[in-house]
């Protein structure tokens, strides 16, 4: 941690929906990476699945839990196996 | 009438759609789909595909109609409660397109029949309810080079995925998942529910990407999810990039994986007939309270076990006190989160999942298999 603070989007599927209670939120956060970011948001919402289970993607792109923050929005998806 | 002019009356609208028309309609009738899964993802995928006029439908599912499934799996009436989906929907797609072979499989895809299952389609449709099967079909449809359309629901929420493993690029859902996900890690339908109309939702969307396949109107390139939350339904499509170091760089055509699946899922799943009657042995029921009906425990207790409940959805917070002098059978409704339950246990106890669940027991019991 330590970075500038950015706001961004966060957008929730599956789960984290409910855990978090809404589908989406814009926040300030000074986390530099999806890591730190998902570890914030954990701590703040309370989120009981395994970050190895969850995919997060930027700009509609699943990327690296190490990759840098650089979009406006970023989406969290754990996988779903209903049918 | 005559059949001919009924038959040709009864494809006249679709055979005026650009990209269709007589030519598709021809491809489509001389098309095989395997259709995994009757429940709420398969009833509408079969429906379209049927009345879309596909030539034969192959379709699998072991499971008898339950009352729960009747919200949202519209090929079965109350009527049904009880029956082999399978045959129930057979019955009723016979009816609404006789033109068609229609090929019901009363079984569950295992590592040992997938790959005859598999090969014998031009295409798989997914609409099992757990992770492993749905890892299977995706690794068997990569080996067999065919094209799978891929989808699972939870509560308000789909998420549909295709693969044309016909074309030679790079790129699966192994590029994504390295290692699939632990069945019940999510939450199965008994537990988190699901809403009826999603599932027509998503089987629609399934079959229409289905379709573009056979017809080769697909457009879509690359891997990609399709996510729609029906609370907030602006549908969402979600890319990923090929993994250089996944199998599916390596090219196709390769089943020694398939071989090693064999052994391992054998290992871990317990039929009921090697297990009971066995002394010491303690049944676990995972199920929420809703779903045990009094009787069943009788079952095991008639055997001499000893049933305790402990609930799936707490089970990482408590478990029982564990003694390793005991044998260990979990059981849930279809086996699933069983399974999942077994990888967690303590390596010095002995604990075994019972494959198929209470379902397929009740089966056994009432003498209906
Ligand atoms: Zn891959």
């Amino acid at each position: 941690m330590g970075g500038l603070l950015v706001t961004l989007k966060v957008r929730y599927f599956g789960q984290l929906q409910n855990e978090a209670g809404c589908s989406g939120e814009t926040l300030e956060t000074q986390a530099t990476n999806v890591a730190e970011l998902w570890r914030e948001l954990a701590a703040r919402h309370g989120f009981t699945l395994e970050a190895k289970l969850i995919k997060a993607a930027q700009d509609d792109e699943f990327c690296d839990w190490e990759a840098p923050l650089a979009s406006a929005e970023v989406v969290f998806m754990p996988p779903v196996a209903g049918g | 009438m005559e059949e001919r002019t009924l038959q040709r009356l009864y494809y006249d609208r679709q055979l005026r759609v650009p990209g269709w028309g007589p030519h598709g309609q021809e491809i489509l009738a001389h098309s095989t789909v395997l259709v995994v899964g009757v429940g709420g993802l398969g009833c509408p995928v079969l429906a379209a595909l049927v009345r879309s006029g596909v030539g034969r439908l192959i379709f699998c599912d072991p499971d008898t109609v339950e009352a729960s499934n009747l919200p949202r799996q519209s090929l079965f009436s109350v009527a049904d409660v009880g029956l082999s989906k399978v045959q129930a929907a057979a019955l009723v797609l016979a009816g609404s397109n006789p033109w068609i072979d229609l090929e019901p499989v009363a079984e569950r895809v295992t590592a040992a029949n997938v790959r005859a299952l598999v090969e014998q389609a031009d295409l798989v449709v997914d609409g099992s309810d757990n992770f492993s099967t749905k890892f299977l079909l995706h690794d068997a449809c990569r080996s067999a080079g065919k094209p799978f359309v891929m989808a699972s629901l939870y509560q308000w929420e789909a998420q549909v995925n295709s693969f044309d493993f016909r074309r030679s690029e790079p790129g699966c859902w192994r590029c994504l998942y390295q290692v699939a996900p632990e069945d019940g890690c999510v939450g199965v339908c008994a537990q988190v529910g699901v809403v009826g109309a999603l599932a027509g939702l998503a089987g629609n969307f399934q079959a229409l990407t289905a379709l573009r396949l056979l017809l080769g109107l697909e457009t879509a390139t690359g891997c990609s999810t399709w996510v729609v939350n029906a609370l907030d339904p602006s549908p969402r499509r979600l890319k990923w990039k090929p993994d250089p170091a996944c199998a599916c760089a390596r090219g196709k055509g390769d089943w020694r994986w398939l071989e090693a699946l064999t052994a391992t899922s054998l290992r871990e799943q317990a039929p009921w007939n090697l297990v009971a009657p066995v002394d010491r042995q303690v049944v676990i029921d995972l199920r929420e309270p809703q779903e045990i009906l009094p009787h069943e425990w009788a079952w095991f207790e008639a055997i001499g076990s000893r049933v305790i409940h402990a609930r799936w959805s707490q089970w990482h917070a408590s478990q029982p006190n564990w003694d390793p002098s005991t044998t260990y059978l979990l059981v849930c409704a279809h086996g699933l989160r069983s399974l999942a339950a077994v990888r967690t246990l303590p390596p010095s106890i002995r604990g075994l999942s019972l494959t198929g669940g209470i379902a397929e027991l009740k089966d056994m019991i009432e003498g209906r298999t």
